[in-house]
């Protein structure tokens, strides 16, 4: 029975010099969604864009993902990380990356919507499930991202403008990669490292007339100029960390 | 010593009853057939295996009218097993309420083999097909939403989903696999033809079949590829424009003025029971199709460079062209009571 005793002791030893080497960390990252500084309320709360015109959001989801937290010394690609960020609902903005090893990250980069291989992939789950609204039937494939909403200026039904922004074919590839500088963010296993990111819905509308542009539900020229303002909606507010 | 190998056993064995009894029901896994000589079919399933209980369930889906808006249509309405799954009474198919679509509705047969579907290659992958025609509106007029929630409040088949994906939660995602494994299961290959091909005693030509084997492998075979029948490709071939429909084809999805009329080029596999036929099906007979490609092709800019040589055929060689497309007619898929509504389920 000594033999037993002493077998385990061993083991628990290995254990615990495996847990302090390979020591991970927790990640939260919270996500606001805003409309030029101010926070964004769906609904009836006007806003006005850079041009000037009145808007009101009715809707806004997007697609994140591929994130990859990229240090000095190491980066950590999160697999099957693609996040639907819906701002009608909260715990969509709250997204926790666990098992990340301990260490200093200064990078963040992920996708704005989904790349090829996803679109082709027939019929997924979870965030990528096609009862989220974010799947086009008619032509197969996801809607990275999604704004609707409405403004005096457009000339439509109750003045809506509709933006569903998706199409992964050449040459309207609507995914957009970005790459957000953060503050030194120490992961490790005794604390939670926190990050806000501000979403700011405003940038859609940059060098947009909503007069003639205010319809875009498949991809196309205009899908791939708001991809391009979509592309920098993303700003780093402020990282924090929290004891477990 | 003796203490510790005590130990060990005891615990094994321990280990290994509550492996078993927590270990979910074996389902009845079912080998997909790939014929001798042909190719590897383009899909596989790899999110969850094929099994007979999942077949059973998306068999029970695809006759369910469950799936359109106001539980009139199923699938089955313009997928028509005894007649190669597609429907011969419209030219183009009919949805809820009577409404009117604008193409033919394509038969289903063999559709792993295929890259894209629908007459433009909208879809691109089997798994998400069948939520075309679920929410188009001149179909059945339905969300994926709704119909997962109108499942969801089925006990019946909230066990049946917890039985083949181990979720009693119906998700979009399970109901379309459930269906993918029933469709893509509609295979045929026992048609005179396979047999003549596989020199099977029953698969003997007549002198007309052969000859039109011949003149077929002669004209059409650059499109209908053997054994599958079509060359997954997209052709114009040559059809007038309908004015009342002005269909462009492709070119609609891809927006390349290349593929200006050009639509997928459909397997003929039973093409005997699978008419009307063309994609807004304007032909109701084979003869007027063999008549088409020797005397009614329209020669515009992007016609198939496979039809760029007339093809010209005597009226006893267009008799023995449609008697060789006969024998690609397979009684056992027609008739395959595996394929045919649920009647033990209902």
């Amino acid at each position: 029975m000594k033999r037993t005793y002493r077998f385990f002791l061993l083991c628990l030893c290995i254990t615990l010099f495996a847990l302090n080497v390979f020591a991970k960390g927790v990640l939260v990252i919270k996500i606001q969604p805003v409309f030029r500084g101010k926070p964004l309320i769906l609904g009836d709360k006007p806003y006005v864009s850079e041009n000037g015109d009145s808007i009101t959001i009715e809707e806004f989801k997007s697609y994140i993902s591929a994130l990859n937290l990229i240090g000095p010394k190491s980066s950590f690609p999160i697999k099957n990380s693609a996040h639907l960020i819906n701002a009608e609902d909260s715990a969509t903005l709250t997204y926790t990356i666990n098992n990340i090893p301990s260490g200093v990250y200064n990078l963040l980069t992920f996708n704005i919507g989904l790349d090829s291989v996803t679109n082709v992939s027939g019929a997924l789950g979870g965030d990528l499930d096609p009862t989220l609204g974010m799947y086009w039937a008619w032509n197969t494939g996801y809607i990275n991202a999604k704004l609707t909403g409405h403004s005096n200026v457009c000339q439509t039904l109750h003045h809506t403008f509709e933006f569903h922004i998706g199409g992964y074919m050449q040459p309207y590839v609507t995914v957009r990669k970005t790459s957000l500088q953060l503050p030194d963010i120490k992961i490790n296993s005794e604390t939670q490292a926190i990050l806000t990111l501000i979403v700011d819905v405003a940038t859609w509308f940059n060098d947009i007339h909503l007069s003639s542009i205010n319809n875009v539900v498949a991809p196309s020229k205009e899908a791939m100029q708001i991809a391009d303002n979509y592309m920098k909606m993303f700003q780093i507010s402020q990282s924090d960390e929290s004891v477990k | 010593m003796k203490n510790l190998q005590l130990f060990i056993v005891t615990s094994i064995l321990s280990c290994l009853i509550i492996f078993v009894s927590f270990a979910p029901i074996e389902l009845k896994k079912t080998t997909f057939i790939v014929p001798t000589g042909w190719p590897q079919p383009l899909y596989s399933s790899t999110k969850y295996p094929l099994t007979e209980e999942g077949f059973q369930l998306g068999r029970t889906l695809f006759y369910d009218p469950l799936l359109s808006r106001d539980s009139s249509v199923s699938c089955a309405s313009c997928h028509n097993q005894s007649n190669s799954f597609t429907r011969v009474d419209h030219a183009q198919s009919r949805g809820i309420e009577g409404r009117k679509g604008s193409r033919n509705a394509p038969a289903l047969i063999n559709l792993a083999w295929k890259k894209l579907y629908m007459w433009d290659g909208a879809v691109n992958n089997i798994e998400v097909l069948a939520l075309a025609p679920m929410t188009n509106p001149n179909e059945m007029d339905e969300t994926i939403e709704h119909v997962v929630k109108k499942l969801n409040a089925s006990s019946t088949y909230r066990q049946q989903f917890d039985q083949v994906f181990g979720d009693s939660v119906v998700s979009g995602q399970h109901l379309l696999l459930a269906i993918t494994q029933f469709v893509i299961q509609l295979n045929s290959f026992n048609a005179k033809y396979d047999k003549y091909i596989r020199k099977d005693i029953d698969g003997k030509f007549t002198n007309e079949e052969e000859h039109g084997l011949q003149l077929f492998r002669q004209h059409c075979v650059a499109c209908h590829t053997e054994p599958l029948f079509s060359n997954n490709q997209f052709e114009n071939n040559g059809l007038p424009v309908d004015n009342t429909l002005q269909d462009i084809g492709r070119m609609k999805v891809t927006q390349n003025p290349a593929d200006s009329l050009t639509f997928n080029v459909p397997s003929l596999r039973n093409i005997e029971y699978s008419a009307p036929y063309m994609h807004d099906g304007r032909f109701t007979e084979l003869a007027q199709v063999v008549n088409h490609y020797t005397s009614g092709i329209v020669r515009s800019g992007n016609l198939s460079k496979k039809l760029s040589v007339p093809i010209l055929l005597n009226e006893d060689e267009k008799k023995d062209l449609i008697a060789f497309l006969m024998t690609l007619t397979d009684r056992d898929y027609l008739l395959n009571t595996r394929y045919s509504f649920p009647k033990e389920t209902k």
